[in-house]
Order: C-alpha cells, then structure tokens, then sequence
C-alpha cells in the first residue's frame, strides 16, 4: 500500500483523512498501516506455523444439506412412481404409509452415515495455518490441494452463515484476495464464530504488519486476554447487537444514537437482536477489532419499501397487468360464450393468485434478506451486515471499490429514492466444497438499497469521505441537442425489439390474408385470419404503448444525462425512466475509448466508454451522443499527467 | 479534434488478414457445401441441392472478394496505434470507429505472439493486458514487435499491481 506509487488525488486523499480517522485507534493494528507511526508490536490470535481444524459441525452439519438434496430427489421420484409402488405394496400385503415413512428413514440415516463417512475424511484433511508470510487451507482427501494466500493480498475476510449454520453459531468465512485481474476467494468452512472473527481480526493484523514491513513483530496473545481488553468495542459478525447483549448501553445513549440517525431501528431490529444476541451453541466470545466510524441501518419504512419496490417486483406486476389485458381480451375474441369468458377468468384468477403470491413471497424475502441491515465504516473498509435468517458479512477495502453507483428503478425514481452501491471486482471460490457460487460475490456491494436521492450525497460522503471531490450532479456536462432526435431513433426503432417483430407479424398477417387471392378460397380460413388479426391488434397495442414509453424515456435522458470529469474523478449520469449515476475513480479506470458509427459521425457525436475493471471480467461504463470535443476531452482526461 | 495516431501497421499484415480469412471463409463455406452433398445421398431432390451448393459458391467468390480485395487496405488505413511515454493511442474501426487510451500504469502485463501464418511473414502480435481485459496490436515486424513489448512491459512495471 505505501510503497506502491499512487498517483491520484483520491488515494493521497484517502491515505491523509484516514489517518486523521483512524489515529485514536490505539493499538488497533489493521488501520496501523495507514497510523503515523507503526504500533510496538501487533497482537494476533493464532500463533505462526500452528495448524487449526475447522469445527467438528462440518462432520454433522455439512452433510446434513447433502442429504437432504438427496431425500428431495427422492421424494420427488417416489411421488412420481407412487403408483406402482402402492400396486406392489398391496400384492405384498404390508401397511403402506408406514412401511414407506420407515424406508424413507432408513435410506435418510444411509445415506447420511455415508455422506458423513467422506465428511469425516475430508475434516480431518483440512486444515488451515496462519505462517509467516501467508495464510495457506490445506484440503483434499485423494488429491491434496493446498490454497496460500499472501497476507499483502488479502482484500477482504466475509462471513456467511445459514439458519441452520446460526443455531450452532458457526459460519463460513471467505477470505478475498487480489492479484491484478485474477481474484480468488479462499472458503473456509464452518468455523465458529469466534475464531471467524479472529480468522478476520489476525488476517488484517498480519496485512498489516506485512505492510509496514515489520513482521517479526507480530506477536501471540491469548485471544482471552484481547478480548479483555477489547471487550468493549463491537466487532465484527452480528455484533452490534450482540455487543449491546453483552455489554448494554444505557437507554441515553441509544435514544442519542437514535436522534444522530446513527442507529435508526425497525421492527426486524429488535427480533434481530433477539437472534443475533443468542450466538449459538459454539458462538463464543468476541474478538477485538478496530472502532466503528459511521453506521447506519434501515428504518421501518425504508425496509418495507426496500421490498415492495425492487425490479422483480416491478416486472411481476407488468406480467400481471399484461396477462390480465390478454386475457380479458381473448375470452371476448375467441369465444364471447360464458362458459369461456368465465373460464378464462378463473385461469387468469388462478394466475394472478399465483403471481400475487409470488409477490408477497418475494417480498418477504427481500426483508428477510436486508433484515438487520448494517453499514458501516470501519478503518479503512466498508462493511456491510445483512439478512435476518441467513447472515452475510461483507467487507469491500476502501482502495477496492470500483465505482460508486447510485440506481433507481422506475417506481423508485417515481418515489424520490435511490440504492447505493460500491462496484468491486468478483471473486471466483478457489478451494473444493459445495456451493461454490457462494464465493461468487455478486456486482456492487449494495451500501444503502433505499435512501432519498438528496441523501444519497451527503451518505456517500459521511460513508467514504476519502471520496470528497466526487463530481455532483449540477456539475453534469449536458448532453447536446441532437441526442434527443438520434436517442429517439436508437431507442425507439433500431433497438427496439417490440417493433421488429410487429413488423414481421405485419408481414405474416398480410402474407395470410393474400393466400386467398393466391391459391384460390381456403375453407375454415376466416377464423384463422380473425384470431391472428385480433392477437396482432393486442401485440400493436403493446408495442406502441413500449414504444411511447421508450420515447418518454428518452427525452429524460436527453435532458438529464451527461457526463463530469475532474482531476480525480469520471461520473456517468445517464437518465431516463430508470437512472445510473455512476462515478468511477480515475485509478480504477482501466481503460477508456470513444466510439463512433457514420451516424454520429455525421452529427458530430461520439460515444464514450470507461473500463473498469468491476464485476466478472471487467465492466464497462458508456453515455451516447456527446459532442467531439467532449470526446477529445475525454481522450485527453485518460492520458496520464505528470 | 484529437489527431490521429502516427504509427500503422507492417503492410505485410494484410496477407496475413487475406490468409487468414481465406482459410476461415473457405473451411465455414466447405462445411455449409458438404453438408448439403451429405443430404444429396440422403434424399432424391438433386435440383435443390444443386441451387444451394451454386449458391454456397457464389457466397464463397463474394465473401472472398470483400474480405481480400475489398476490406484488407481499408482495414489497414484505419489501424493506426501510437506509444508515447505514458499511453498507448489506438485508432481502429472502419464503420464503428474506436478510439482507445490505455495508460501504461494500468497494463499488468504485455506479450508478443506469433501464429504459423505471422512468423510465415516475419510478424508479430504485440498484447497489452489490463484488469479489464486485452487489447492486441496485431501485425508489427516481428524486432519492431519485440522492442515494443519491452518498452509497454518497462512502462508498465510502474503499474499498481492492486486494482
């Protein structure tokens, strides 16, 4: 980190204010990197070279999802041949239910004995070891495998736990790392939660040390005797409130809280607490980690909004609108008799039964998922706690993140409010073990998924002030006018797919209703032709209300997009009836380049695009129709100064 | 307007675009060709074979001409690169233009490669990669190549290796 050149305003900003942040850490060593002066010595909890095996629940537990895959397989399968095995039963002349509720148990306890039996193996190969200058999880029953991770390396440490994971207290932690494009993901399987804090706490101990070049340092303390002495602040995993369980703040002080929007609360909160408080059978202590700088959770409002108005919401209701217009419409057409119209009504009750439900299900899920949703600003990294049920700790360090982002939705955008959210580069899980995907982390670290739009500044700031030349909105550079007339064009016919099939559907309607004149009178033709005309007629209505939505969209983007360079700092702002602000710090763009079609040559205008290197590969960021010289700028803006 | 980069590639590199799109026209229009000769044993309708193995040709005699005749010089006027001391300039592209800047402290790494048909006319590819993915320089006189990559590795041994 330090001996690394930097060379923009941001990474020196960032250095300088956390230092000034971070000073009265006191003997905190993960921000002692970017202190004044390096600490005496820094206090770890795993002593070097010695070897620690994950909790003996991953014998237990582990396979207990495996089986249960295995049992649902079953269970589907012998629904689907219930017959022949009731037919076979009865030839047999046993009691059905119970002998089936009998081999059933049987084959569960089987196959978990044998599931168990590789779990057992592979536990006892897998081990993991904090040495000198890495971290290395040795695994594999036949083929051995051995994962280091370097402590320069380490990026991130985040924990995730499942319900069944939260009632033992144990979690899976997965540790980060970076090196150029390629990044991993080390996945240690349930730890509990004690050593997961300690995993985290010693891996940015020992970065740190590595850092400041000093590792012969690093010194054992009895994790005991740290917590002592730490035992006051929160720390990581679910701790908040734990901490609170723990140690209760006197009610001043939390109505103080409360009144600095510090711990704004709601409803799931206090159940929350209630879960997060019980840490488990094999929980344990809490380690010692560095002091919170800024936290903010989700109010009442905010939580239920959350839900009520994410995108998979916004799309369950547009099919359900749709399909009622369909509906309604084919029952008159096809058959204006009752019997068919009501029929059609119930399917299209049946359906948005069915799609309601799915609605409030995935409602439900949203709260259950940002439920005791935490952001906070810790040293020199953001991390992020969530979900109610299943747990998820994130961590992004302050130099990681890619770009900040700030989104809305159609309804969100109706609303005033917006979600936040850091981009970062995806890590692929390196070692073997189930659920792989759980390593893959998935684009942009949500910090705030639902705040007004006038705060979205103010919170990014208070949240990363590192980032304080971040270009504001009134310092768009807008977009010219002829953006208007060729987003229009763009928007509304060439990338408009709507349109294109209307076309071919035309072009088949009158195909069809020329047959006649061709080949001479076809019987029973007349009904065909009228269930095409009248399905066209639904299709172009649709297609022109998309259009016209299209259009509307586009004369907001044309008002409201643009773009803002500064020394440090590219913002993309492209409007419309959804909207991206997106900022990319100048050391994070990769890459950048403008591009043209005849069109635009003609008019004068040039797109342009910022690679980063964010997400699976890289991500690029673009904004149409800028004049040329805004494109030069652009060009010019990339070069890198002296 | 920014001015163009001055740098174009060796001329030879259209023989070697003609060559390589010779062979990749060539070995799709022999497939799409043997597959219908394939349904000629198949079945009886010999006409219908006939029109569509005519029309494989034509559709090899014209691929052929664009992509020999027609596209290589284009191509290779609108191909223009330029290394300063601290970028690498790209102008490509003949009916979407692209313009690209990537500084020398964000390639993590650079090579130079050479395929049969490169090294048949003493060329070579230089690659600059970034985090986010690879941009090729194809075509440079093979010493030429050579000299580049360790000028862009040079430069970019500056780079944050940390993204």
């Amino acid at each position: 980190m330090g001996t690394q050149p930097h060379d923009t305003a941001w990474e020196a900003a960032g250095r300088d204010s956390s230092e000034a942040a971070t000073s009265p850490a006191g003997h905190n060593a993960a921000d002692s990197a970017a202190a004044p002066q390096a600490p005496a010595t820094y206090p770890v909890t795993y002593r070097t070279g010695e070897s620690h095996q994950v909790h003996h629940s991953y014998i237990w537990l582990g396979p207990l999802t495996a089986t249960l895959a295995v049992l649902a397989a079953a269970v589907g399968y012998n629904v689907s041949t219930r017959i022949q095995l009731d037919r076979f039963l009865e030839e047999q002349g046993m009691a059905a239910p119970l002998t089936m509720v009998l081999v059933g148990l049987a084959g569960f306890v089987a196959i978990y004995i044998i599931v168990t039996l590789v779990y057992v193996l592979a536990w006892r190969n897998m081990r993991y070891v904090f040495d000198e200058t890495e971290f290395s999880l040795y695994s594999g029953i036949i083929t051995k495998r051995r994962v280091h991770v370097p402590y320069a390396r380490v990026q991130s440490v985040n924990h995730r736990a499942g319900l069944v994971q939260r009632l033992f207290g144990v979690c899976s932690v997965s540790i980060d790392t970076a090196g150029g494009a390629a990044n991993k993901a080390v996945r240690v399987p349930f730890v509990t939660l004690e050593h997961a804090e300690r995993i985290r706490s010693d891996l940015f101990v020992r970065k740190a040390a590595t850092m400041a070049d000093c590792p012969d340092k690093v010194v054992y303390v009895d994790p005991a005797v740290l917590m002592q002495e730490n035992g006051t602040l929160p720390a990581g995993m679910f701790d908040t409130q734990a901490h609170r369980t723990q140690a209760p703040a006197s009610p001043d002080e939390l109505a103080r809280q409360r009144a600095a929007g510090q711990a704004q609360p709601n409803v799931l909160d206090d159940a929350a607490s209630q879960v997060a408080s019980w840490r488990g059978a094999f929980g344990g202590g809490v380690a010692g980690m560095e002091p919170v700088q800024f936290e903010q959770g989700l109010t009442n409002k905010e939580l239920l909004l959350t839900a009520t108005t994410s995108s998979g919401i916004e799309v369950a209701v547009v099919t359900l609108v749709l399909m009622g217009v369909a509906t309604g419409i084919f029952a008159t057409a096809f058959d204006p008799s009752w019997a068919m119209g009501l029929g059609a009504f119930a399917t299209l009750a049946f359906t948005a039964g069915i799609v309601l439900f799915g609605l409030v299900a995935g409602c439900i899920a949203i709260v259950l998922s940002y439920g005791n949703f935490r952001v906070r600003r810790r040293g020199s990294r953001v991390e992020v706690e969530r979900g109610l049920l299943q747990r998820v700790f994130t961590g992004i360090d302050l130099d990681r993140i890619q770009t900040v982002e700030v989104r809305q939705s159609f309804v969100r955008r109706c609303l005033g409010y917006c979600e936040v959210s850091l981009g970062r580069i995806n890590t692929n899980a390196e070692n073997s073990g189930q659920n792989k995907n759980q390593g893959l982390s998935q684009t942009g670290l949500v910090v705030h998924p639902f705040l007004r739009v006038e705060q979205a500044e103010p919170f990014v700031r208070e949240l990363l002030p590192e980032l304080a030349g971040m270009p504001e909105m009134a310092q768009l550079q807008p977009l010219p006018q002829v953006a208007l007339r060729r987003g229009i064009v763009r928007n509304c016919i060439w990338r408009n797919a709507m349109l294109w099939i209307a076309l071919a559907y035309a072009a088949v309607q009158i195909f069809l209703h020329a047959l006649p004149l061709l080949v001479g009178s076809i019987p029973e033709i007349g009904s065909v032709l009228y269930a095409v005309d009248s399905l066209g007629l639904v299709y172009y209505i649709f297609a022109v209300a998309y259009t016209v939505v299209r259009a509307v969209s586009t004369v907001l983007w044309q008002r409201g997009s643009g773009h803002a360079l500064n020394r440090g700092y590219v913002a993309l702002f492209n409007d419309g009836l959804r909207t991206s602000f997106t900022v990319v710090p100048r050391a994070k763009v990769q890459s950048g380049y403008t591009r043209t079609n005849p069109f635009q040559r003609m008019s004068d205008v040039t797109t342009l695009v910022a690679t980063t290197a964010a997400g699976a590969g890289h991500t690029s960021y673009r904004l149409w129709d800028v004049t040329e010289s805004q494109g030069a700028q652009w060009l010019a803006w990339l070069e890198p100064r002296r | 307007m920014r001015p163009l980069p001055e740098n174009k590639l060796d001329p030879r590199v259209k023989n070697v675009w003609r060559i390589n799109d010779g062979i990749w026209i060539t070995l799709v229009c022999g497939l799409v060709v043997g597959m219908v000769q394939l349904l000629r044993l198949l079945s009886a309708h010999s006409d219908l074979v006939g029109a569509l193995t005519l029309a494989g040709g034509v559709a090899w005699v014209v691929l052929m001409v664009l992509w020999l005749v027609v596209l290589p010089p284009i191509r290779y006027v609108r191909w223009r690169y330029q290394i300063t001391d601290d970028y690498l300039d790209i102008a490509r592209g003949i009916v979407w233009r692209k313009r690209f800047v990537i500084p020398f402290i964000r390639v993590q790494n650079t090579d130079t490669r050479q395929g049969p048909i490169l090294r048949l006319f003493g060329l070579a590819s230089v690659t600059v990669s970034t985090a986010a993915g690879r941009h090729e320089i194809p075509g440079l006189d093979a010493a030429e190549a050579d000299v580049l990559r360790d000028k862009a590795a040079e430069l970019a041994r500056i780079a944050r290796e940390d993204v």
